[in-house]
């Protein structure tokens, strides 16, 4: 007998509800799997688009080029470098991530492999709006563009005024200079000061910033040339990567200088320059980190004076 | 079980009606028929097999909507990586002329050193330096030249000759994106001088089939 209150479910009514509970759960499941996709794929798609926007920054004759690259969202930026990998030149790896709602890193998107360009950041870049400068790095010929990316606030406190200048000519809006630490936000450099206020302090070769040693987070990297923006401007595991990189394609340069000497040789252009730069190559190769690069100066100055030294049209660079 | 009173189906009655009578079908065939004669456990199990029919319907049905959005979906993707890809050899090539690697003495934009250039050719660890599917120059004498009669320079018969591959990587489906470029060397006659031609760098671009 039945119960008026009782509640009866006929058998196809359960089945349709477990079937189409079914459905719908593995309905769900692809359409998360659909959009997690197109998430990853946007990630990549704009991580590629990125290195394509890099390009451009290759300074040419120019001594220095900048430029501000505005994203459509606030994005983190993963980069990581590895001189291992790509022998012998090594390679930097960025992958993007755009914010959800909640203001945390969303799903990441695939890496992007970077082998011919040399990129100074911190190892994770946050916000919206990125600004990018190169500078070219010689020892002693052109060995390649260094693209400082950012995008934080910096704060240059009583810059020499070589630097100064420098600065001025990036005209980029997250750069400023000060001669007030107080009025300043973002992250303090210091030059050639103690001062605790300072996040990144650079110090010079007696007065000479062509080179000198920088602390930033209590490590220490030396730098010459427009590789102190390097240094400022990337971590030390970036900074210390990218220069191995740039040092093996200063050896892989060396041999086709030395090659280049050869050639010239046939044409009656004689010199002695191979010597030198077998020296500088094999310093080169030798360079463990930027502690070495002080090593480097002393080869890579005989083969300039030496190269000063050819008639023109004999020159090797 | 309450047995239900036998009706003849309707359609089974026209059929009858127009069969000769030998050929009618029968009481028995048309019970086996007539589900509403059935016991409720043969109903319910025809009912399961239906309702198991239609899922399997519908998941077939959903199953190839979704293989048609995925197709569509991956032919776009496959398009997008490709004009990706295209777009970055075209930057690049702009400004490879003035890479370390090609730049003429005193860094002239845009001028690729000839006697630097020879000493490229076939050097394999630039291979995986830059995206390129493949990397080649042409000099102005080969504008004119059929594929064939083109000599491809090496250190034996510089500089009479009219192209230098620094590599190629023989990709199946490439696109060739070019840019014209100065190309410099050192000659000597009577004094040592610098001939200048005009000469086009060519990058291959892998394209993907989608």
């Amino acid at each position: 007998m039945k119960s008026k209150k009782s509640f009866e479910m006929s058998f196809s009514w359960i089945f349709a509800f477990i079937a189409g509970g079914a459905i719908l759960l593995l309905a769900l499941y692809g359409m998360s799997k659909v959009i997690q996709t197109g998430q990853n794929l946007g990630q990549t798609e704009a991580a590629a688009a990125l290195t394509a926007l890099l390009d451009p920054l290759e300074t040419g004759l120019a001594s220095q080029k900048s430029e501000e690259i505005k994203l459509n969202a606030d994005t983190a930026i993963f980069f990581t470098c590895s001189y291992l990998d790509n022998r012998p030149f090594g390679k930097q790896m960025i992958a993007f991530s755009e914010k959800n709602l909640n203001n945390k890193p969303g799903e990441k998107g695939r890496d992007i492999s970077i082998k011919n360009k040399y990129i100074f950041s911190e190892s994770v870049i946050n916000g919206k709006n990125l600004y990018a400068f190169s500078v070219p790095f010689f020892l002693p010929f052109k060995i390649g563009d260094l693209i400082i990316l950012s995008s934080k606030d910096y704060c240059f406190y009583q810059p020499p005024n070589e630097i100064k200048d420098e600065i001025e000519n990036f005209e980029l809006g997250n750069l400023k200079i000060t001669k007030d630490l107080k009025n300043c936000s973002g992250t303090m450099v210091c030059f050639d000061s103690e001062r605790d206020e300072c996040d990144v302090k650079v110090f010079s070769n007696g007065g000479n910033y062509n080179n000198g040693k920088i602390v930033k987070n209590l490590q220490e990297v030396k730098y010459r040339d427009g590789l102190i923006y390097g240094a400022i401007f990337s971590s030390k595991e970036i900074y210390e990567c990218n220069v191995k990189r740039l040092m093996a394609r200063l050896s892989e340069l060396t041999l086709i200088y030395s090659d280049k000497a050869d050639t010239l040789n046939k044409k009656g252009c004689s010199s002695d320059i191979k010597l030198d730069l077998n020296v500088l190559k094999n310093n080169a190769n030798s360079a463990n980190s930027s502690r070495d690069l002080i090593d480097l100066d002393e080869s890579a100055k005989k083969v300039d004076s030496f190269n000063k030294g050819i008639m023109q049209r004999c020159k090797l660079y | 079980m309450k047995n239900k009173k036998y009706n003849s189906r309707p359609d089974f009655v026209i059929i009858n009606k127009i069969l000769p009578k030998s050929k009618r079908l029968t009481r028995a065939f048309n019970q086996l028929f007539h589900f509403k004669s059935l016991p409720d456990s043969k109903r319910s199990q025809i009912k399961i097999q239906e309702m198991a029919f239609m899922l399997v319907a519908v998941v077939l049905f959903f199953a190839l909507v979704g293989l048609f959005l995925f197709s569509i979906f991956y032919i776009n993707m496959v398009k997008e990586a490709n004009s990706l890809r295209e777009f970055k050899t075209l930057s690049s090539v702009i400004n490879l002329a003035n890479s370390p690697e090609f730049n003429c003495v005193d860094l002239r934009a845009n001028c690729v050193d000839e006697d630097k250039l020879i000493n490229l050719v076939d050097r394999n660890v630039y291979r995986n330096f830059w995206q390129f599917s493949s990397l080649r120059l042409i000099k102005n004498s080969a504008f004119n030249k059929t594929e064939d009669k083109i000599i491809k320079c090496n250190p034996g018969n510089y500089p009479d000759c009219d192209e230098f591959i620094i590599y190629d990587k023989k990709v199946k489906n490439e696109r060739l994106i070019q840019s014209h470029v100065a190309l410099c060397r050192t000659e000597y006659k009577e004094n040592y001088y610098e001939k200048c031609e005009i000469g086009k760098l060519i990058a291959g671009s892998e394209v993907i089939s989608g």
